[in-house]
């Protein structure tokens, strides 16, 4: 048996229902199949695919990626082809693999989420992520994720068309994480899921114009980890809701950090880039520390740390 | 697709910054066709964060060879690997595009290190005994490599220095004209290019006019090399409904027909140089 459908490794928390904590974050891992000679979907406990928003979209003009320090700053801009498309087309070849399969869902407008939600109910989808803090949206994105009132509007209207288990993504710029999770959690969340990425301009000293086709982007990776703890740590503080954390989760031990400050799960973004096979690694180096640290099942870990300092 | 941990066999200083780098790897050997690509782990660097993606040169046997340049940390760090190193790599990726084996003639053009994807291409043309023509720039001698292997793999080639010492003195796209000037063209032609901008478009225009197929080998910023990451798109020539529409370097290229792709990714202007 695989590290990575180890019992042991079972999440079962609230709504967030897993076989193993390890996740892969929305648009580092395409729609679930690309990469699986190596990374095959049956290694996470969960996929989130590519965003999607209500028509399709085309996307920022290239260069989108350019490294920084610790990092990389990508511009996609959600090139997608809708959720008409998703629902049709991307989610069919996954519905045989056993994980959960995560939609992550963007707008411009309060509505698109909506009707988003109207469309994805009855498909074969484990659960929605709202997208409230996606950077290289013109309008809407990362605004919504600011303004607790946006979020109540947008996490209710979701609710009331949909009974697929919620996720709401923040981003690092939350104003009062409190608030925010408050304002979501009132309307009918289930999860929280965080962090997006951290918007970023990097300039080319010789051309003397910005390197990203879009001007700015979102920075992920390694050097955005000790941040993301925080943000974790926090949202522990605000509630019991199960929290999935993200945010330069490049190895086991990082996974191991996120939980001890009271993530339940975790998620493998940027770092897909650099180890695609990392999800199978993760599991592995997590069964290997439960054993080591006396830890029977992996949600022992979570809150370990945190719960020292805070009840 | 496999990821793996391959040791280092050899390293040549080729001279002029070009480095030959062969590691065994049996299982991308084998899987490797012209147009693939590996995407190398750059290791012990603070600035590198991404793989570099580096064309496979030509394979032998279990081994694989790269054609680096050095012009930065990553291919530095490449050109200081040594026998025995182990070297991470992710591949083989890209299309692999080799499907023209009915062509009658093959035309390549090759730019600097633009060499590297369309070497293996010529090994496998002299396999199926189709005519290749290479038409081989460089700023200067030094920077020629490959001279007698390339004489020995090709019907007919032509060196193009920007100085003069060596071959002919000038631009590659200037004896591509001459040549099809004082040949004529023929039915059957297939073009391949490798190089700078400047450079391709000259030969995708030429291409175009003379209506010849021609396949170019482009670059980009890439993320995963292997489709999931959308970083590394080119703007495809026709549009879609909401303005552009664009393709996946890394798994619809590196190696493509030209004429799916937008004129204005050549211009100088376009933001994606
Ligand atoms: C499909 C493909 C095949 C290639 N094959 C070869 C080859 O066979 N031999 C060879 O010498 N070079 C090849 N290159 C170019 C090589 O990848 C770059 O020279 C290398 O990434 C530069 O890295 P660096 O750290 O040395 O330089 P840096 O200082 O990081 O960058 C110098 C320049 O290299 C380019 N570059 C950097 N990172 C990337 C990236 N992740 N993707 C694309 N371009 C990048 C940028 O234009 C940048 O301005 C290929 C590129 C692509 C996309
Ligand atoms: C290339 C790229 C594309 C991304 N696209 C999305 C997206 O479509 N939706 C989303 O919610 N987050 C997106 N993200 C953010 C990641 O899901 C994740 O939140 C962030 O990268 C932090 O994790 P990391 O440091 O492990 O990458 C993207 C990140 C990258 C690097
Ligand atoms: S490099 Fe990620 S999709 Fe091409």
């Amino acid at each position: 048996m695989l590290a990575t459908d180890n019992p042991r490794l079972r999440v079962s928390r609230g709504k967030l229902q897993l076989k193993n904590p390890v996740l892969s974050a929305s648009g580092t891992f395409g729609y679930g199949t690309e990469l699986q000679d190596i990374a095959h979907p049956e290694h996470y406990g969960g996929i989130a695919l590519k965003g999607i928003t209500l028509k399709p979209r085309s996307g920022n003009p290239p260069p989108r990626l350019v490294e920084a320090v610790g990092g990389v700053i990508n511009s996609v801009g959600l090139q997608n082809d809708g959720v008409q498309d998703f629902v049709e087309k991307k989610v069919i070849p996954l519905q045989s693999y056993n994980t959960t399969i995560i939609a992550n869902i963007n707008g411009v407008q309060l509505e698109d989420y909506w009707m988003m939600a109207e469309k994805l109910e009855g498909s074969p989808i484990d659960y929605i992520e709202i997208n409230v803090s996606c950077p290289n949206l013109k309008e809407g994105g990362v605004e919504f994720g600011k303004s607790p009132k946006s979020i109540a509007a947008i996490v209710s209207g979701v609710r009331k068309r949909t009974t697929i288990p919620l996720m709401l993504k923040l981003t690092p710029q939350v104003t009062d994480i409190k608030e925010i999770i408050k304002a979501a959690e009132d309307n009918g969340l289930d999860i929280v899921t965080l962090i997006n990425t951290y918007p970023a301009i990097v300039i080319d000293i010789n051309t003397k114009k910005p390197v990203l086709g879009n001007i700015r982007g979102g920075f992920s990776g390694p050097a955005v980890k000790p941040m993301a703890i925080n943000l974790v740590w926090e949202a522990r503080k605000a509630t019991k809701l199960p929290i999935v954390g993200m945010g330069g989760v490049c190895s086991w031990q990082d996974a191991v950090e996120f939980m001890l400050a009271g993530a339940d799960a975790v998620a493998v973004g940027t770092w897909h880039f650099i180890n695609p096979g990392i999800a199978l690694e993760i599991a592995e180096g997590l069964m290997a520390y439960m054993d080591k640290n006396g830890f029977e099942s992996v949600s022992e870990i979570t809150g370990y740390t945190w719960r020292q300092y805070n009840e | 697709m496999i990821q793996t941990r391959a040791i280092v066999t050899n390293i040549r200083d080729l001279g002029a910054d070009y480095f030959l780098l062969e590691v065994e790897s049996p299982e991308i050997a084998g899987a490797s066709k012209p147009g693939h690509f590996v995407n190398v782990l750059i290791q012990d660097s603070a600035r590198v964060v991404l793989r570099r993606p580096i064309a496979v040169f030509d394979v032998k046997s279990n081994r694989v060879q790269l054609l680096v340049k050095s012009i930065g940390e990553g291919t530095r760090w490449i050109s200081l690997r040594e026998p025995g190193d182990v070297v991470n790599l992710l591949g083989p990726l890209g299309k692999g595009l080799f499907d023209k084996t009915d062509a009658k003639r093959v035309i390549m053009v090759a730019g600097g290190v633009g060499l590297a994807p369309l070497y293996y291409y010529l090994t496998y043309y002299k396999e199926l005994n189709i005519k290749t023509v290479l038409f081989y720039g460089a700023r200067n001698a030094k920077s020629i490599l490959f001279q007698n292997e390339l004489l020995e793999l090709t019907d007919e080639c032509v060196f193009v220095t920007e100085d003069g010492s060596l071959g002919e003195k000038g631009l590659v796209t200037d004896e591509l004209r001459r040549y099809y000037l004082e040949h004529g063209t023929a039915e059957g032609d297939v073009v391949f290019a490798c190089g700078p901008k400047f450079m391709l478009k000259q030969v995708v225009d030429f291409a175009d006019a003379e209506h010849i197929e021609c396949f170019v080998s482009l670059e980009s910023f890439m993320g995963c090399g292997a489709g999931v990451c959308l970083s590394c798109v080119i703007p495809a020539r026709h549009y879609s409904q909401d303005g552009d529409k664009y393709f996946k370097l890394c798994t619809d290229g590196p190696v493509i027909n030209s004429n799916i792709i937008d004129k204005r990714y050549f211009e100088e202007s376009y933001a994606g140089h």
